[in-house]
């Protein structure tokens, strides 16, 4: 065997270990970064976490569980109308990961017309609890139907494009 | 109908013939001993009935009908309990090995329906014995795994504190799924039922009602004389009891996990 071939050899084994290392380090990187669709079901779960978190408390009051307190239920519906316009956006099609990353299911792209149907449904049913609200100011009956629309709205659209 | 030397006894034979072509309960009959299903039974089956409608419709009516859904749900386990434990301790009818027989039985017995010689039944036949075993374990299952569901927005079944939220929402979805098995089975059986009803000429709506069935269908020594009454009420109040308690001693669900 010649020097020179040795030393070829040399090159080319320790080439390869550092393209080894390389795609190595480059796959590791590939794993952890990012991926559009992964941060909007992120920032989606958030969203309809929130939703839930200020929609369960006049539910209560729905139920007849808790008591209606005027300054409560105003505080939670005006962050009910805020978040309910971030439900549309929350669904761009990078996010179409299926499960288990969501349990949106494809339909929500798949039939957008009735999604974006429902998701307006949910706001103008939220400003209505909210003009009710406004000018009831008690947990009436007029109050409660207006909130059990918007149960109402989570049910259907739950229904339609949530996995169960 | 063979020859008897005892004419009264093919009076009464007579009579019940003439029960099931006319649709006339003889004023009096010999013994009055026709009665097969007792009371507890009757009532169980007419308050499963509103109960299983009951469910359905507050489940469609939308979210705050629950409260109704969460009763015609207790209502299904106390009556489903019930009837399990009657099916043990209950009149000769009611009870589970009276009329519940094994696969080959039952297998010889829809071979002699289908060919038309299968004999009557003072109580349940063996493939309706089977159709109640189905609709009393699936009905048993709806409402244990309606005790422990949530929908994920406001409403949860009373038990659901027990459990952690995925398998919360795994027995949601077999609440879910389970009730076009039910819906399937209630079918069966009405189709059953209107089989013996129009074809058969047997009138078994009439006998759940009344629990009464004409004599030479029920044979003799086979009616029952008492429906257990004090038990009946007893067992009934006991269970009733068990679920209350049991309800209110549950841990308040964490529903900020929903």
């Amino acid at each position: 065997m010649s020097k020179s071939f040795k030393k070829t050899a040399r090159l080319a084994v320790g080439a390869a270990l550092l393209l080894g290392v390389g795609f190595g380090a480059l796959s590791v990187h590939a794993q952890t970064a990012p991926v559009p669709g992964h941060q909007a079901v992120e920032a989606r779960k958030a969203v309809f976490t929130l939703i839930g978190n200020n929609f369960r408390p006049l539910a209560a009051v729905l139920k007849g569980d808790v008591a209606y307190d005027a300054a409560d239920a105003d505080k939670r519906i005006s962050r009910l109308v805020f978040l309910s316009g971030l439900v549309d956006e929350s669904f761009p099609d990078a996010s179409n990961l299926g499960e288990p990353d969501t349990k949106a299911k494809a339909d929500v792209w798949s039939n957008r017309a009735d999604f974006d149907k429902k998701s307006k449904d949910f706001q103008t049913h939220l400003a209505a609890l909210q003009q009710v609200n406004a000018t009831e100011k008690s947990g009436s009956e007029a109050f409660k139907t207006a909130l059990a629309a918007v149960g109402q709205d989570c049910k259907g659209c739950h229904e339609s494009f949530k996995v169960k | 109908m063979s020859p008897n030397n005892d004419g009264t006894q093919a009076q009464v034979i007579e009579d019940g013939a003439s029960w099931e072509i006319g649709g006339d309960v003889p004023a009096i009959s010999l013994s009055g001993r026709n009665l097969v299903w007792d009371w507890p039974v009757r009532l169980f089956h007419a308050a499963l009935i509103v109960s299983i409608l009951t469910a359905f419709v507050t489940n469609r009516l939308g979210v705050s009908y629950f409260k109704y859904h969460l009763w015609s749900g207790y209502s299904v386990t106390l009556l489903v309990s019930f009837r399990i434990l009657w099916g043990l301790v209950g009149t000769r009818h009611a009870r589970f090995w009276n009329f519940v027989r094994g696969p080959f039985a039952t297998w010889r017995y829809a071979q002699d329906l289908l060919k038309g010689r299968d004999g009557h039944h003072p109580g349940h036949n063996p493939l309706g014995a089977v159709m109640v075993l189905l609709l009393l374990a699936a009905l048993a299952v709806q409402a244990l795994t309606g005790l422990v569901s949530n929908d994920e927005i406001c409403n949860a079944g009373p038990l659901v504190g027990y459990l952690d939220n995925s398998l919360s929402l795994r027995l949601t979805s077999l609440h879910r799924l389970l009730f076009w098995g039910i819906a399937l089975a209630v079918v069966l059986h009405l189709a059953a039922v209107l089989y013996h009803q129009l074809v058969r000429r047997e009138n078994l709506v009439k006998a759940m009602i009344t629990g009464r069935k004409p004599h030479h269908l029920v044979g003799y020594g086979q009616a029952i004389t008492s429906s257990r009454s004090l038990l009946a009420v007893l067992l009934f109040a006991a269970l009733a009891l068990i679920l209350f308690w049991v309800i209110s001693h549950a841990p308040a669900a964490n529903l900020s996990e929903f």
